[in-house]
């Protein structure tokens, strides 16, 4: 029976030199399988003399049993190779799977940002009504009765006699001074409306947060401070400001308050219609009339006032082009934030 | 206003700094400049003249003033007719004014004027601030209001019928042709220049075509008023004509500035046309403008502004301005005002003089002394943002609409009720404030569904009633189903501790049948479901959306602002499955309902994790597939107590009749 050892031979040099899961099935049902090699042994062992059989079987089986113990093992390193090269083979470049997250309206966030900032310097979030009353929104504001500089603002007026769609947050100032005691340390945030037609940089209606200092011996120089620091944390850099004078019925002296332009850092562009700055808010301190009008003793008290955009300031943040995105609910704009 | 800087350079003897650096010191120190525009050998330098300085700056002498005081030059002003107090002989005119109408009313008459080329430098000077030479007499009266800031008028005299002129409102059915040839009717509310046949003028608007200056013109009657700012206004705004002298007319002016500018546009007339004035101009002043005094504190200032200066350095800012100063004390300065600078009332316009010449760019920053003290808790702020991050978390994109509504949108929402309208908004987009937020979420699916297969938003705003009362609203919107929302809304309501929520049918002109009113104990707090398809079509939304609305205002009080937190049992759950197949028409609550009666406290969950109808059951049946958890705080239950619960649950339910249960 040199057969049989041949046939081991062959088939253990076999089964050593392949390693791909393919050729070992087939050298697996070469040898194993129905009508394979080593059942055609079995055939011939049939057919053999008796006295021989029992050597014989005990060969074959033994060659069986040796051949599928190999291939077993044969397969079992094919397959944890196979494993490795997978391993060795993960694609970490796969996109990854979107979740479903929303997204929070860039205003909200400019808003949280501004209240954050305020409430670190004391200051309440106070809010008032977005229909307005003549008295409130321009009367008690010292407005003169009347005059041109009720025209400052476009006012959007509402069909029912003397209200209108405020221009400002301002009349909250009135609102909140006249029920409480001064000192007061208070941010306005709220939709304002000008009747104006929409387009790149002007809205219907849009964002503003007034503050609001009162106290015995508050200054210009303490609203510089203050809005120093909102400035520089809000936009998180060392920017510079300016104020300009310029002129509010509500406040006396009035001004504009300037930035160093963050998109060209001061340079000139056409952001900043190449001055290098831009144009914040309108602040100033509260004129005596509007403490008077608010039942505050304006020998005992003062303060600062401010009124700034809000869309704006997120204009500015985010690097927006057109003021109307915030309200026109696009997705692609809005799934951005 | 356009300002020429040549004409402003011309009021000082030594040369002003190039117009880029004139325009700095403006901004700093006055007002904003728009724009710096060469122009030929000139510079056109665009400042924005606010209301309060509109009074005495809408000219060139009055920013010249004004950069005189910022950059300390001296300046003079220019030359007037001084010589004018002469008996009038050929002058015969009188004049009648309506005081309500004109606090001053000057009447000058030159004749043997030559109407001849305007000279070139009044031409370009007027060009460079936009203005169309006409002729010589108007060229004249036009410049000097760019250079003072009082408008003038010529009339030809000859052309005048009789020889009085009136200062009144203009009677019933009156009407004109003015300069240009355009015609109004007039009112009782606007004043009026007339003769005896009628008006020649429109008061401090625009002048009529009938005593018009032209070419033959020989006699010229010249006009320097006051008139009053509220009619002119009114008047203008009455007849829609805005011009250049209503304009300074309606901020009010100096009734002292009406005589120096009929000075110097004689002066003019008669260096330039020729002419002599017959005499002194008739002069209706009946309460002369007297200069005012007010005093100002020196510690005031320094507390107002946060610096401190001394009584030297604010006078000599009040000096630079033209306001003359008397120290009364150590401590009070009494400042004389001039007429023309009626923006000056009170201690504090003194002090944002000395501010703003001083410069803000001079003051230091300085940190506030206050008392630290927490601000204050706005729990309903607090309750929107909550709400904000939770829905954001859910995978909803915030969005912001417009208030507003047109009178489409009001029809398709069949909104019953009045609701606040706009008074001739910009665009008929803003008729109505929006009484819902709806309108605008379907919108956003509409402008979106061609770009986005998921659409997931929210909103929380203001709604307004007809009575123009506000609500703030939270309503959103997907594509999935009511199922899927009211889990969104039942897990908000977990997180702000808001308990006893149920939902009802109920009838509604917007929403279909596959919606709910949501109940807080025995009050609406919102609706959830399918907005009816006719109105999804008129509105072009082509998914089906889920919506809702929640008042959440209405949840302040209710609302715990926190989860209900209940303790953490130590105890094991035992987790049992059971189906019960009910009619179709048997509702969840009622089967939940019942096992929860049963049960009592140790079931603490419910969860339907199948819900099947078809042919695997008979016709007109549901089956629901129920996961009952029970879990005691006190022990670990055992097989016995939980085969006991459960049985006596499966024999409640199959005393329904119509219902069978199995376990699983």
């Amino acid at each position: 029976m040199d057969d049989i050892q041949d046939i081991e031979k062959k088939a253990l040099s076999e089964i050593k030199k392949t390693d791909s899961k393919k050729e070992i099935n087939k050298i697996e049902k070469r040898y194993l399988g129905k009508g394979g090699i080593v059942s055609e042994i079995f055939k011939l062992i049939s057919e053999s003399s008796p006295e021989k059989r029992a050597d014989m079987g005990k060969k074959a089986n033994e060659l069986k049993v040796l051949i599928s113990k190999k291939i077993g093992e044969k397969k079992g390193e094919i397959k944890s190779e196979a494993k490795k090269t997978k391993e060795q083979n993960f694609d970490f470049t796969l996109p990854g799977v979107s979740p479903d997250f929303g997204h929070l309206h860039p205003i909200t966030q400019s808003l949280r940002e501004i209240i954050r900032i305020f409430e670190g310097m004391g200051f309440s979030v106070v809010q008032g009504p977005d229909v307005e009353t003549v008295r409130y929104n321009f009367d008690a504001l010292n407005f003169p009765k009347d005059h041109p500089a009720r025209e400052m603002q476009d006012t959007l007026f509402i069909e029912k006699e003397d209200f209108l769609m405020r221009t400002h947050t301002s009349p909250v100032q009135v609102r909140f001074m006249e029920k409480r005691e001064p000192p007061f340390r208070i941010i306005v945030p709220g939709r304002v409306y000008r009747n104006e037609t929409t387009d790149a940089s002007h809205e219907i209606n849009f964002y503003q947060t007034e503050g609001l200092m009162v106290g015995k011996k508050i200054t210009v120089a303490n609203f510089k401070a203050i809005i120093m620091e909102f400035i520089e944390n809000f936009f998180d850099g060392d920017i510079d400001i300016r104020l300009r004078p310029s002129f509010f019925p509500f406040t006396e002296p009035s001004f504009e308050v300037d930035m160093t332009c963050t998109i060209c850092d001061g340079k000139g562009c056409s952001v900043c219609s190449n001055t290098g700055w831009i144009e914040v808010l309108g602040a100033g301190m509260v004129h005596p009339n509007v403490l008077k009008n608010s039942n505050v003793d304006s020998d005992k008290w003062q303060g600062f006032a401010f009124g700034m955009g809000i869309d704006r300031l997120a204009m500015i943040k985010y690097g927006i082009e057109d003021t109307r995105l915030f309200y026109s609910g696009n997705l692609d704009f809005l799934n951005q934030f | 206003m356009k300002f020429s800087y040549n004409w402003l350079n011309s009021f000082f003897e030594k040369d002003l700094p190039d117009p880029e650096k004139l325009s700095e010191d403006l901004i700093m120190h006055f007002f904003e400049v728009e724009e710096v525009e060469k122009k030929n050998d000139d510079y056109v330098i665009d400042i924005d003249i606010l209301p309060n300085r509109a009074y005495d700056c809408l000219s060139h002498e009055g920013v010249a003033r004004e950069i005189s005081a910022i950059l300390e030059l001296d300046f003079s002003e220019p030359e007037t007719e001084k010589n004018i107090k002469k008996e009038d002989k050929d002058n015969n005119f009188e004049i009648e004014i309506d005081r309500k109408c004109a606090s001053r009313y000057l009447l000058a008459g030159i004749k043997g004027v030559e109407i001849g080329k305007t000279p070139k430098p009044i031409k370009e000077r007027l060009e460079a601030c936009g203005l169309q030479s006409v002729n010589a007499v108007v060229d004249i009266t036009n410049y000097v209001m760019l250079e003072t800031g009082q408008p003038l008028h010529a009339f030809d005299g000859d052309k005048i019928e009789g020889n009085q002129i009136w200062v009144r409102r203009a009677k019933k059915d009156e009407s004109i042709t003015v300069l240009g040839g355009k015609r109004y009717k007039l009112s009782n509310s606007v004043p009026v220049i007339a003769d005896k046949k009628g008006p020649v003028g429109i008061a401090g608007i625009k002048g009529g075509k009938r005593a018009e200056i032209d070419k033959k013109t020989n006699f010229v009657l010249l006009e320097a008023a006051n008139f009053d700012p509220v009619k002119i206004r009114k008047a203008s705004s009455e007849i829609k004509l805005r011009t250049d002298a209503s304009l300074r007319f309606e901020h009010g002016m100096d009734p002292n500035l009406a005589e120096k500018a009929i000075k110097r546009t004689v002066h003019l007339i008669e260096k330039y046309c020729k002419g002599t004035l017959t005499g002194d101009p008739l002069d209706f002043y009946p309460k002369k403008k007297k200069k005012k005094k007010i005093k100002l504190s020196i510690e005031n200032s320094n507390n107002l502004l946060g610096v401190k200066l001394n009584e030297k350095d604010i006078t000599n800012i009040l000096n630079r301005l033209n306001l003359k100063t008397e120290i009364k004390n150590k401590k009070e300065i009494e400042v004389t005002v001039p007429t023309y600078r009626g923006d000056l009332e009170i201690e504090e316009d003194l002090i944002e003089e000395v501010g703003r010449i001083y410069g803000y760019e001079n003051i230091t920053p300085q940190n506030p002394k206050a008392i630290i003290s927490t601000p204050e808790y706005d729990k309903f702020l607090y309750l929107q943002e909550k709400v904000r991050d939770l829905f954001v978390g859910l995978g909803f994109t915030e969005t912001y609409n417009r208030s507003f509504i047109d009178e489409k949108v009001k029809e398709i929402f069949n909104c019953q009720e009045e609701l606040m309208k706009m008074k001739s908004p910009v665009s008929k987009k803003y008729t109505y404030l929006r009484p819902r937020l709806i309108p605008g979420i379907l919108e956003n699916i509409k402008d979106n569904q061609k770009k986005f297969d998921k659409i997931k938003i929210f909103e929380i705003g203001k709604t307004f009633n007809g009575e123009g009362e506000e609500e703030m609203i939270f309503a959103g919107a997907d594509l999935s189903n009511f199922r899927k929302m009211k889990g969104n809304l039942d897990l908000l309501f977990q997180k702000i501790g808001l308990k006893n929520i149920s939902y009802k049918a109920f009838e509604s002109s917007i929403y279909d049948l596959q919606a709910a009113e949501i109940m807080q104990k025995n009050q609406r707090i919102g609706v959830l479901g399918k907005i009816k398809k006719d109105i999804l079509k008129k509105m072009k939304v082509e998914g089906d959306p889920v919506v809702f609305e929640i008042y959440i205002e209405k949840l302040m009080g209710k609302s715990l602002l926190r989860p209900d937190y209940k303790t953490v049992s130590k105890f094991p759950i035992a987790v049992k499955d059971i189906s019960v197949l009910v009619p179709e028409k048997t509702n969840y609550e009622v089967v939940s309902k019942k096992i929860r009666s049963v049960a009592g406290s140790l079931l603490i969950k419910i969860e339907l994790f199948d819900l099947y109808q078809g042919d695997k059951i008979p016709e007109g049946k549901k089956n629901f597939g129920l996961r009952l958890s029970f879990r005691s705080d006190r022990k670990t239950l055992s097989k016995e107590d939980i085969k006991k619960l459960l049985d006596k649950i499966i024999l409640t339910l199959q005393k329904e009749g119509e219902w069978e249960v199995r376990k699983k």
